[in-house]
């Protein structure tokens, strides 16, 4: 029976284990025990790497980086904008929702690498210092739940069929969770530059 | 095949949205709390020193 | 236009559709950056990058209208082919270009390399309208 249900809700399945993975870790305090043990590697990544070293000489390829970091998140916005306003139904009503899906998709898996790999350049550079700001843990956490959701339950749910088949409901609250998610990373990621 | 309108894909999305806008909405709220508070704070401090009678 | 992301849509009904939330996006940009830089005004105004980031915006604006009325120009000829005309190319390749550089040097605005104390360069000074050391050289 177990089997029967892992085989056939494969989705419900992986989402009940990273809840209950979620609620044991926050149940036994894993976060507080494994905090200190990342300060050496925060540390290496300033002082030790070769990325690190660039940021905190060089602040124009810092500044560089961080813009190209900015405009990568400007075309995720973009994609996950025109992408949930159309499952919305506010934009773009006249074009089919799954052509509109399918076509920014691509885009928006391009830029969200250019953002990782930007975001990982920025935050070497001031390591040390993000390592104690709370926004910073937040922005890494909405963007691996954003990430997540995309990735494995929001297109495979819209790539499986016609959108007219699925309840427009949830093709909402779909969209709305989005665009919550991905406005989080944004504002986390200016806050940061305010802490 | 499930021709079922709520299989896996849609009811793991169903609960996942309802699950982040939650925790995203809890988040947010705490937040814009603690800056009224802090606005508050300030404002309260910058009324206290800015007192002709308090010095 | 380019054909790179939607490519089997309209582009002049994608343009259309996208217009009104365009010129949203532009009010609330218009009005932030207003209060962005009612924030600090003089540190903004005598910021090289503020200023380069100024042109930059006119210049966007102005490529944006000869694009559009390019675009209605061209309508209905290219709308079924992959890619738009040339013509239609580059004014997108220059639209891309400069808001890419607005972003850029807004994102430069707080970075101190080229601020009033720290430069002695004339040409430099004049384009940052750094008045007091102008005076003073």
């Amino acid at each position: 029976m177990l089997s029967n249900f892992l085989s056939n809700y494969r989705s419900v399945a992986g989402l009940i284990f990273v809840v209950l993975a979620v609620a044991l870790v926050e149940l036994f305090e894993v976060r507080a025990s494994v905090y200190p043990s990342l300060l050496p590697f925060f540390e290496w990544l300033k002082y030790s790497s070769w990325i690190g070293y660039l940021g905190i000489t060089f602040g124009s390829v810092y500044a560089t980086v961080q813009a190209v970091h900015l405009i990568s998140m400007a075309i995720i916005g973009g994609t996950v904008l025109v992408t949930d306003l159309r499952l919305l139904g506010v934009l773009l009503k006249d074009i089919p929702s799954e052509t509109i899906t399918k076509g920014t998709h691509q885009c928006f898996k391009y830029s969200l690498s250019v953002a990782i790999a930007t975001g990982i350049f920025c935050a070497a550079g001031v390591a040390d210092k993000v390592y104690y700001m709370p926004v910073f843990w937040i922005k890494m956490l909405a963007l691996l739940v954003g990430s997540c959701f995309m990735f494995f339950i929001k297109q495979p749910l819209l790539n499986s069929r016609s959108h007219s088949e699925i309840d427009p409901w949830i093709l909402r609250i779909l969209a709305v969770a989005s665009i919550t998610i991905w406005f989080t990373v944004a504002a986390t990621g200016r806050w940061i530059g305010f802490s | 095949m499930n021709n079922s309108k709520w299989d896996d894909k849609t009811i793991a999305a169903a609960s996942s949205s309802v699950i982040i806008l939650g925790a995203l909405l809890y988040y947010w709220v705490g937040e814009v709390q603690s800056t009224v508070e802090l606005l508050e704070l300030a404002y309260g401090s910058f009324k206290f020193f800015n007192n002709p009678m308090i010095f | 236009m380019l054909g790179w992301v939607l490519p089997g849509v309209s582009a002049t009904a994608i343009a259309d559709r996208l217009h009104k939330p365009m010129i949203i996006g532009f009010v609330i940009m218009f009005i932030t950056g207003l209060l962005l830089v009612y924030a600090k005004p003089v540190e903004n105004v005598q910021s090289l990058w503020f200023r380069i980031k100024m042109i930059l915006l006119v210049l966007a604006f102005i490529n944006a209208w000869v694009f559009n009325s390019r675009m209605r120009a061209a309508d209905g000829t290219w709308d079924s082919a992959r890619v738009a005309p040339k013509g239609l190319r580059t004014g997108a390749i220059i639209s891309l270009s400069l808001w890419c550089g607005v972003v850029a040097m807004g994102r430069f605005i707080p970075y101190d390399w080229v601020d009033c104390p720290k430069v002695s360069n004339t040409a430099l000074l004049w384009a940052s309208g750094c008045v007091e050391q102008l005076n003073a050289l």
